[in-house]
């Protein structure tokens, strides 16, 4: 079941892929070569483009060869701080230039992007070369599981997952695709597909929000810290002991990756409703933090799920939870001793079969989990 | 060409699949017949089958108890897709070019975005649901998965094309759009009509039983 589930996931983002990169399809470009038809131009005369022209070429000019134009901006940018006045009541009306926009602009090029494009990468590298780390079993498999999640509560995760994976995939193709996609697909292709991407991105937005707005009801009261959580954090987790701590529904690190997720979620959904009613903003330097801080928390929530999913993955049992509800009651044992015990008490520990509805609650020994099998986690 | 195919040969093939299907569906339905009553009807069957026809909209209060995730999540999409369906502007344009139907009030882009996100929502968590629990898990056959991935891949890239600046775009849905029309009269897609038809009979059955359905 968990392989056909994940097998299912892969293919659904992989045709989800498909259909975005068809966005660009020939199609597009057949159409683009008839409208390609010998027209003669129409030289019309347009200074804005002039100015804008000359000011890109500021950099590079030598002062004798500057052009006329650029002395304008200069100006401009030496006055933009003078009050001006304008018969316009909207934001910004009397900024003759906002000077803040190329600094953005500036700051997105050579700071954001090559810099989170390199934390992306060695987050995968990392996980990556984690992989060829072999890792035996923290746990022997018993028939006996404990219902760890409602349905609700799974369809809550996946309905956030599946938004916020469709989400860091349109928002890199955004973010990254000019310098990464548009080199090698060529401007027909990547116009259609950032364009397909940018109002997916849109949509699926809201979604997000929704969701994350669920997840954080149905699982914040077990997402509470107690005192049990710093002795956790203080011995790293158990990394380097044979016996696992002990740990409630949830453990430290999982209680962290829960408030980290509702953090900068909160930040991009924020940021993100600013950027989609920009509009309605105060002032156009508002909407420029907006974006700086939507780029980085999406940045580094998705730095996270890498290493959520990598865990997930990874460690054995654990995929269960959160595919079909239940786990395995020595997983419970290894990992969540507190919360098994509980469960245990509770009676809600029961046989690992289709209708096990007449054996709930009917307590069934469990094997030992031995310190060699908890150790080599 | 492909273009070509798609915006002509296709859209009528797939069109005409659509329409003879699902009217031999539904003729095939009505020549079952209904098996004899001779006991003398205590209520008028028409109007049991009217009223549990309307009153099926609502869940039991078991159901909404039990399963209010689902309820909520059916009739986010249901009622999303219906108004996309038959008020998005894009969609009303598209009528009216191919129909040659008079054009009638569509709704505001911003509703159409909100409509839209509903929609979403409520189909990817009534799928979840579906995979997710584990009696509609087994009820649920490769059938009803194409089904829920056919439409939501034409929402998708309905919503994907929204810009209406690239052809391109339009096209994939449009292709989308043509084979949901192809596999609908041969998959549960056909409760959008028949679900009337078993309400009816349950309903009239009863109705003349005088058992309220």
């Amino acid at each position: 079941m968990n392989v056909a589930v994940r097998h299912g996931l892969i293919q659904i983002l992989v045709v989800i892929a498909c259909l975005l990169l068809f966005a660009g399809s020939p199609v597009h470009a057949q159409s683009s070569q008839d409208d390609k038809a010998p027209v003669s131009p129409i030289d019309v005369p347009n200074p804005g483009a002039e100015l804008w022209n000359a000011v890109r070429e500021r950099g590079g000019a030598e002062p004798t060869q500057q052009h006329p134009l650029t002395a304008i901006w200069e100006d401009v940018l030496q006055q933009q701080d003078t009050a001006a006045k304008s018969q316009a009541r909207s934001a910004d009306a009397t900024s003759m230039i906002n000077a803040s926009g190329d600094q953005w602009r500036q700051l997105r090029r050579e700071q954001l992007i090559p810099y989170g494009g390199a934390l992306l990468l060695l987050s995968l590298a990392i996980v990556i070369g984690l992989s060829f780390v072999k890792r035996t079993a923290h746990y022997s498999e018993s028939d006996m599981i404990i219902r760890r999640f409602k349905v609700p509560s799974l369809v809550g995760h996946w309905l956030m997952a599946g938004s916020m994976l469709f989400l860091a995939f349109t928002g890199l193709v955004l973010l990254f695709g000019r310098f990464t996609l548009l080199p090698l697909t060529g401007s027909d292709f990547f116009s259609a597909f950032a364009s397909a991407s940018k109002e997916g991105h849109d949509l699926f937005g809201p979604i997000f929000t929704f969701a994350l707005i669920i997840f954080f009801f149905q699982f914040v009261s077990k997402n509470m810290l107690h005192y049990r959580d710093f002795v956790w954090m203080a011995r790293l987790g158990g990394l380097f002991e044979k016996k696992p701590l002990k740990a409630g529904f949830f453990n430290f690190g999982e209680k962290t990756l829960f408030w980290l997720v509702i953090f900068f979620g909160i930040a991009l959904s924020v940021s993100g409703f600013a950027i989609l009613f920009q509009n309605l903003l105060p002032g156009r330097d508002l909407m420029l933090l907006a974006t700086l801080v939507h780029a980085v928390s999406a940045i580094l929530l998705i730095c996270l799920v890498i290493g959520h999913i990598f865990m997930a993955l990874s460690t054995k049992g654990t995929m269960d939870a959160i595919t079909t509800g239940d786990v395995d009651a020595n997983w419970a044992k290894a990992d969540h001793s507190v919360w098994y015990e509980q469960m245990k008490e509770a009676g809600h520990i029961r046989k690992r079969i289709a209708h096990a509805s007449d054996d709930a609650g009917k307590e069934i020994p469990v094997a030992e989990v031995s310190a060699e099998q908890t150790g080599a986690s | 060409m492909f273009t070509d195919f798609i915006d002509g040969p296709f859209w009528t093939f797939s069109v005409s699949v659509f329409a003879i299907g699902v009217i031999w569906r539904l003729i095939s339905i009505i020549r079952l017949g209904v098996p004899g009553d001779l006991a003398v009807p205590r209520e008028d069957g028409g109007a049991g089958g009217m009223r549990t026809i309307l009153s099926r909209f609502m869940a039991r209060p078991a159901v909404r108890k039990r399963a209010l995730l689902i309820v909520v999540a059916g009739y986010m999409f249901h009622v999303g897709l219906f108004a996309l369906l038959f008020f998005a502007q894009p969609h009303i344009d598209f009528y009216v070019d191919r129909f040659g139907v008079p054009a009638w009030a569509g709704m505001p882009r911003w509703l159409f975005i909100l409509t839209a996100e509903i929609a979403f929502a409520g189909l990817i968590m009534a799928w979840l649901y579906r995979v997710m629990h584990p009696v509609t898990r087994m009820l649920s056959g490769i059938g009803e998965h194409t089904a829920s991935w056919l439409v939501f891949f034409v929402m998708l890239t309905g919503c994907l094309a929204l810009l209406e600046q690239y052809d391109s775009l339009r096209v994939l849905h449009f292709f989308l759009a043509e084979l949901l029309l192809i596999y609908f009269p041969f998959s549960s897609l056909m409760h959008t009509f028949t679900f009337a038809f078993s309400r009816n009979y349950t309903g009239a059955t009863m109705g003349r039983r005088g058992v309220d359905a």
